[in-house]
């Protein structure tokens, strides 16, 4: 026999979030449909908006602007630590980039010198099995 | 007595205030734009729900290079001699590749008896600003794909890049084809003029990536994040409304929420390899017209000769379709198939129709290509 359990009753969180909810459901109200055709306008609105050539461009210079910025502002602060002999950003990662690279030549290293070992295991066996060519 | 009792949930309510308090304020501090970081804990509270069970499948990592991991997920029921190694994108993370329980192209695949791996790219740093796509392509993904053949025991994989992880192992394809049994392109961007409206906002009059990559190094996540909300920022908004409609559904809302976790779980793009790739995809086009350039190697998609399959999704605006239709006519393999399905983007990796309709379809197309495990060939140790 199936056991029917009784609908969980909502904490008061949950029911104010539901609330908010149905409010906004153009399926169950007058405000909802309201709320789903502003949200509608607004969606043409600003997806117009994202695809328009002068905003875009306009929005493009900004933000080249300000990326700019940031670089000169990071380049003085970078002559200024250098004229003070003090290491700076760009040396930091200079150095993890070296690192990086010296652990990359290592696993390179270590690579190779396994193909090696698997060719002198392989040349072995077939030695051992009744002369085959060494390497 | 009674009054030890009350002491109890009132602490807990207490407990539980406090925690949501400290997460809306942490998430003002990073004036982080996702909803999701303000609403998470208080909706967790409403629906009474835990945290999503995200990334669940059994996996070891088998291999570390930096900031990435190449997980393996083995399956208790192997069948193919041949696994598949997943090459996600560098933006946002691998789970949405192992969604949730039930919900997961992983747990799929492993269940189907594939030896699974895959890329996780982590959290790239400052090692990983300077890094090209020749390191990522050479470097990283030729160890994966090494490892991957050791660990299995195979002697060739599949190889199922999606997004921009498909662009990224389509190259790879093109200069390393070695051990490259079968090719899964999954919503994958190849020809970057049709690229939809990351192609419109990206053309070079209007975005200076050498500016931005100059300024920040790698691309901040909050960057990568604005361009997303953008795309559509009032949905972004109004879809939480379904979600307080639906309070009282346990599994609806772990599911929303575990799919904003991983929306909002954006990742710096290492600043060299955004650059290559901004210019050669997006601004150039030069991908698709066999101009890229990586370690001084043409990437020419014509070389490809493997099995390839490039899985579409028709609702698609990061990947259009248009874009990724391109790629069956540049490969010269012989063996290609296109197979399109009507749901978005991350539809094909977390949506209800995944384990129903797409996945037994992808991995039916993989089954009839990889090898079987032979019954008196014990498969490699787990």
């Amino acid at each position: 026999m199936a056991v029917e359990s009784a609908p969980r009753r909502l904490n008061l969180l949950a029911r104010a979030f539901k609330l908010i909810g149905t409010v906004t459901d153009p399926a169950a109200t007058s405000s909802g449909k309201l709320f789903h055709r502003l949200e509608t306008g607004a969606t043409a609105l600003l997806d117009r908006l994202a695809r328009n050539d002068t905003y875009l461009n306009l929005a493009g210079r900004m933000m080249e602007q300000t990326f700019l910025v940031q670089a000169e502002g990071a380049r003085s602060a970078e002559t200024l630590l250098h004229a003070m002999r003090l290491p700076t950003a760009s040396d930091l990662s200079e150095v993890r980039d070296q690192v990086r690279k010296v652990g990359d030549q290592v696993e390179a290293l270590s690579l190779q010198i396994e193909f090696i070992l698997e060719q002198l295991e392989a040349s072995q066996k077939t030695k051992g099995e009744g002369g085959g060519e060494a390497l | 007595m009674a009054l030890t009792s009350s002491i109890g949930p009132i602490k807990a309510s207490v407990g539980a205030n406090r925690e949501i308090t400290s997460e809306i304020g942490r998430a003002l501090l990073r004036r982080s734009l996702s909803p999701y970081s303000y609403l998470n804990a208080l909706i967790k509270r409403a629906a009474e729900v835990g945290e999503p069970n995200v990334a669940s499948t059994p996996h070891q990592v088998v291999y570390t290079r930096g900031s990435t991991r190449l997980l393996r997920f083995p399956s208790p029921n192997r069948r193919y001699r041949t696994p598949i190694l997943f090459v996600y994108s560098l933006i946002n993370r691998y789970y949405i590749l192992d969604f949730l329980p039930g919900k997961s192209l992983i747990e799929f695949m492993v269940s189907q008896g594939y030896d699974v791996y895959a890329i996780d790219w982590g959290t790239p740093g400052p090692a990983e600003q300077r890094m090209t796509w020749s390191d990522f392509l050479g470097g990283i993904i030729r160890s994966a794909v090494r490892w991957t053949l050791r660990v299995s025991g195979a002697p060739d994989l599949t190889l199922y890049g999606y997004c921009m992880g498909g662009t990224m192992a389509l190259a790879y394809a093109t200069l390393y084809p070695e051990g490259i049994k079968n090719f899964v392109a999954q919503a994958t961007p190849v020809d970057f003029h049709d690229g939809g409206i990351f192609a419109q906002w990206t053309r070079p009059e209007r975005f200076n990536v050498d500016a931005l990559v100059d300024a920040y190094g790698n691309v901040p996540t909050e960057l990568m994040e604005m361009g997303f909300s953008m795309m559509a920022p009032i949905q972004r908004m109004t879809k939480w409304l379904d979600v307080f409609r639906r309070i009282e559904d346990p599994d609806f809302v772990t599911t929303f929420l575990a799919m904003e976790r991983w929306a909002s779980d954006n990742v710096p793009f290492p600043g060299e390899v955004y650059r290559q790739y901004i210019k050669d995809c997006y601004q150039e086009n030069n991908f698709c017209n066999g101009r890229m350039k990586v370690g001084g190697e043409c990437v020419d998609l014509g070389s490809i000769q493997c099995a390839l399959l490039s899985v579409i999704a028709d609702n698609d605006t990061i990947a259009p379709p248009k874009s990724s239709e391109a790629l069956s006519r540049l490969v010269r393999s012989t063996d290609k198939e296109t197979f399109r399905f009507p749901v978005g983007h991350i539809g094909l990796s977390a949506s209800s129709k995944g384990p129903k309709l797409i996945w037994p379809k992808i991995a039916g197309w993989i089954d009839a290509r990889s090898e079987q495990l032979t019954k008196h060939r014990a498969p490699p140790s787990e």
